[in-house]
């Protein structure tokens, strides 16, 4: 095991070197590089804390070499990963639904050291308490950047759709902001 | 529009942390479920690597595939053996 070392292969090598050797090594290295950002975007978008999240993570590592005969090389790998996993969030607020806390109770934990703690903090638990559909898109497209092509792809929703979700979900964030402002 | 996020509430959403640790457990419990299911070789067995092959879904498709053929070509053998007096007599 030992600390992460820098290396210079790319993910197909170690994807290769997996398959091909079975080598835990490069299979760690692919692990370190690309779980704190997957691992990220499961909690955000599930919003069932770390445990949860934690869960949803290996699933989708033992998923996507379970199908990784399928996966043809024409997208990152980073890509491809992020769509496992939300896969594996939806399928688990489909299977699940609400958890036995719901998501208004969760509090997301703090991650890397923060611009404004507070703000942050603030903001992460207030994107919990908004609806699953409506969280998922506004995290995929206001924190990750994606267009409402890639996200109705990713969630098999039609664009409409998701920018209709978009629209209801900054609406709702807005006015739990404002609540929340009154309250302080 | 009023309700609308202002560019300073989207600029703290696209600032908001896009990379977070998880528990240094998580690591352990996903090499331990890969190792269980075949895809990494035991640890400390190099001599393992590469022997086991793993059935995939294409692969047990192949191994059908295969059988299939090789019954198929049996029984056509088989018949036109029956079928063919100079064969039969050879046979």
């Amino acid at each position: 095991m030992g600390e992460p070392r820098e290396s210079t292969r790319s993910d197909r090598e170690l994807v290769d070197a997996v398959l091909r050797d079975r080598d835990e090594t490069a299979f760690r290295e692919l692990y370190r590089r690309h779980t704190p950002r997957l691992f990220a975007l499961v909690a955000r978008l599930l919003a069932r804390g770390d445990d949860e999240a934690e869960d949803v993570v290996q699933e989708v590592w033992i998923h996507a070499f379970e199908s990784l005969e399928h996966f043809q090389w024409n997208s990152s790998f980073a890509t491809w990963l992020t769509g496992v996993g939300l896969n594996r969030v939806r399928d688990r607020i489909r299977r699940y639904g609400r958890s036995r806390e719901t998501a208004t109770d969760v509090l997301p934990e703090v991650g890397t050291p923060p611009d404004s703690p507070e703000t942050r903090v603030d903001l992460e638990r207030l994107i919990a308490r908004l609806p699953d559909d409506q969280r998922m898109v506004l995290v995929l497209h206001d924190v990750e950047g994606m267009k409402h092509r890639e996200i109705a792809a990713h969630l098999d929703i039609p664009e409409g759709t998701s920018k209709t979700l978009l629209f209801n979900a900054r609406h709702r964030l807005r006015a739990l902001m404002l609540r929340k402002g009154d309250r302080t | 529009m009023s309700d609308e996020l202002s560019p300073e509430e989207l600029d703290a959403l696209k600032r908001l942390p896009r990379e977070r640790v998880p528990s240094a457990g998580l690591e352990e419990r996903v090499v331990g479920s890969m190792r269980e299911r075949g895809f990494i070789a035991p640890a400390g067995t190099r001599a393992a690597r590469g022997r086991l092959v793993r059935l995939t879904s294409s692969r047990v498709a192949g191994l059908v595939a295969a059988c299939i053929v090789l019954m198929v070509g049996a029984y056509t053998i088989g018949v036109r053996h029956g079928e063919n007096p100079v064969l039969r007599g050879v046979v």
